[in-house]
């Protein structure tokens, strides 16, 4: 049964997803010894959460030229042919296999064995795409040359018509203006049961009205159950305190009422003093300075210095200052960096010059 | 030797305050310079709480205290580190914090008096019974049994043996 299948319904046996994962990993494993080899995959299925869905993760698309950086063909250029989505993972054209036992209903046109070849799935993070770059000469003559992105970086998107959706620009990391386009998908093949597109996108209904609908009246009603338990779901009878408010017209201008309120707030506010009297200083200061300054407690005077007002400032100040000796650092070790840059070249040119063009 | 880390005047002291205590104590000068009810007056009266729920004159409706109960508790803790807990507006029902509350608080009765296990309630008055018990068995013995017990008892008195 498939899996989306199980999913949705409860009915065709329990939903693995709800169990807890080591649970789930033994009833994986349980199925697993159940099965032939040839009917699951080698590597454990990922949990649908968890499955690529977007280009980003990905990374490649079917169609792309990849270089393999792991398994018996490392440094190869292939191609890969499609996406293994329950597992995350690739099928290229030139794969390590596995010698495996199929059943005969699942023999193949030509097929005169039971055991055949299977080929191996790969991560995509065992794989660099490869992309094309044109080389210029100095005489001027163009030359084609295949580059292995090391990583990639997905910055900025287009629509892709061939794809059908926004597709990302796939650029190569920390040479971002290098994008390697994503390959043509092969067109599908249309077949007795398949829509033309042109009457997908032929419009048939054109709304007379945006505010009354044409369906006819109590429609809606007559697709629902006469007999529903809680009715009240979908037959609401009443308008909520927030729904009237916002159907009520807000009351322009203000009653007296809130005048008389609004206008005691502005006498509250300007009768409240904004700089304590001298008084008040004297009394309370001189309570406070007795207590602070009988302080023997260190942990009490830092507690008291990190309360005081003047503490944040301080804070900051200190960050900044901080900071600022950072910068200083970075700038020095960028100017050091260019001059060994700068001395670098100097020595390369003279060194090819007199030796010729090295490649190491 | 202690060392001391302050040597402030009133000015420094009463700038080394946290800003809510100075903000408070800006609007709300402490007692001396402005006094404040203990009870719940009007809104706009001269010694308004700000600490209690007042009343206000026009609506006649309780408004809620200018200050919450946290940003209360908050500012009391404050003052109490800074010593200056007795300048601060009184709380509402006579509510007290940190030592004072302890002190203020009534004893209660269960501390005062403990209930005890039934044994303990009742053992004097079982011990008292049992010695009273004890004094009389001899009557009480004489008068179930008969004066030929009486009698019993008395020559055993006599014969009992002494060393001299």
């Amino acid at each position: 049964m498939s899996n989306s299948l199980r999913n949705l319904s409860k009915r065709y046996g329990a939903n693995l997803e709800r169990f807890p994962f080591f649970l789930r990993k033994m009833f994986d494993q349980m199925s697993r010894e159940a099965q032939l080899p040839a009917l699951s995959s080698e590597v454990a299925e990922v949990p649908m959460k968890k499955r690529f869905n977007k280009p980003e993760q990905w990374k490649v698309e079917v169609g792309d030229r990849v270089l393999m950086t792991k398994g018996k063909y490392r440094g190869h250029v292939t191609k890969v042919l499609a996406l293994h989505r329950p597992t995350n993972r690739l099928f290229l054209e030139l794969a390590e296999t596995k010698k495996m036992v199929v059943p005969k209903q699942f023999w193949q046109p030509g097929q005169s064995t039971h055991v055949i070849d299977y080929p191996r799935t790969v991560h995509p993070d065992d794989v660099k795409v490869v992309g094309t770059a044109i080389e210029r000469a100095e005489d001027g003559t163009e030359r084609e040359k295949d580059i292995a992105a090391d990583q990639l970086v997905f910055k900025g998107e287009y629509w892709d018509a061939d794809y059908g959706k926004m597709m990302p620009y796939r650029r190569v990391r920390f040479h971002e203006n290098i994008i390697i386009p994503w390959p043509r998908p092969e067109p599908e093949e249309e077949c007795s049961f398949s829509t033309p597109i042109e009457a997908a996108e032929e419009r048939t209904y054109l709304p007379k009205c945006l505010v009354r609908t044409d369906a006819p009246e109590g429609i809606v009603e007559s697709l629902r159950d006469p007999l529903i338990k809680r009715r009240y779901k979908w037959d609401k009878q009443y308008i909520t305190r927030s729904e009237a408010k916002k159907l009520r017209q807000p009351e322009m201008p203000f009653s007296d009422v809130k005048k008389a309120m609004f206008a005691e707030r502005a006498q509250i506010r300007a009768n409240t003093p904004t700089e304590p009297s001298t008084e008040t200083i004297e009394l309370v200061g001189k309570l406070v300075a007795d207590r602070l300054n009988s302080v023997t407690d260190p942990n009490f005077a830092a507690y008291v210095n990190s309360v005081a007002p003047d503490a944040r400032a301080k804070k900051i100040e200190a960050r900044e200052k901080a900071k600022m000796i950072h910068d200083e650092k970075i700038r020095e070790a960028q100017e050091r960096n260019k001059i060994r840059r700068r001395t670098e070249a100097k020595y390369k040119s003279r060194s090819q010059k007199r030796n010729g063009n090295v490649v190491f | 030797m202690s060392t001391r880390f302050f040597n402030l005047n009133a000015q420094q002291a009463f700038k080394k305050l946290p800003m809510k205590l100075q903000n408070f104590f800006t609007r709300y000068p402490p007692s001396p310079i402005r006094s404040y009810a203990n009870k719940p007056t009007l809104t706009n009266a001269p010694d308004a709480n700000p600490f209690l729920s007042n009343i206000h004159p026009v609506t006649k409706t309780f408004h809620d205290p200018i200050y919450s109960l946290r940003r209360q508790s908050e500012l009391y803790k404050l003052a109490y580190k800074f010593g200056i807990v007795d300048l601060m507006p009184s709380l509402a029902n006579g509510k007290k914090l940190f030592a004072e509350k302890y002190e203020s608080k009534p004893v209660l009765r269960g501390v005062l008096r403990p209930k005890g296990h039934k044994w303990e309630r009742t053992y004097d008055d079982r011990m008292k019974r049992l010695e009273e018990g004890m004094a009389k068995a001899d009557d009480v013995l004489i008068q179930y049994r008969g004066s030929k017990y009486k009698k019993r008892l008395e020559k055993r008195k006599e014969d009992k043996r002494t060393w001299f």
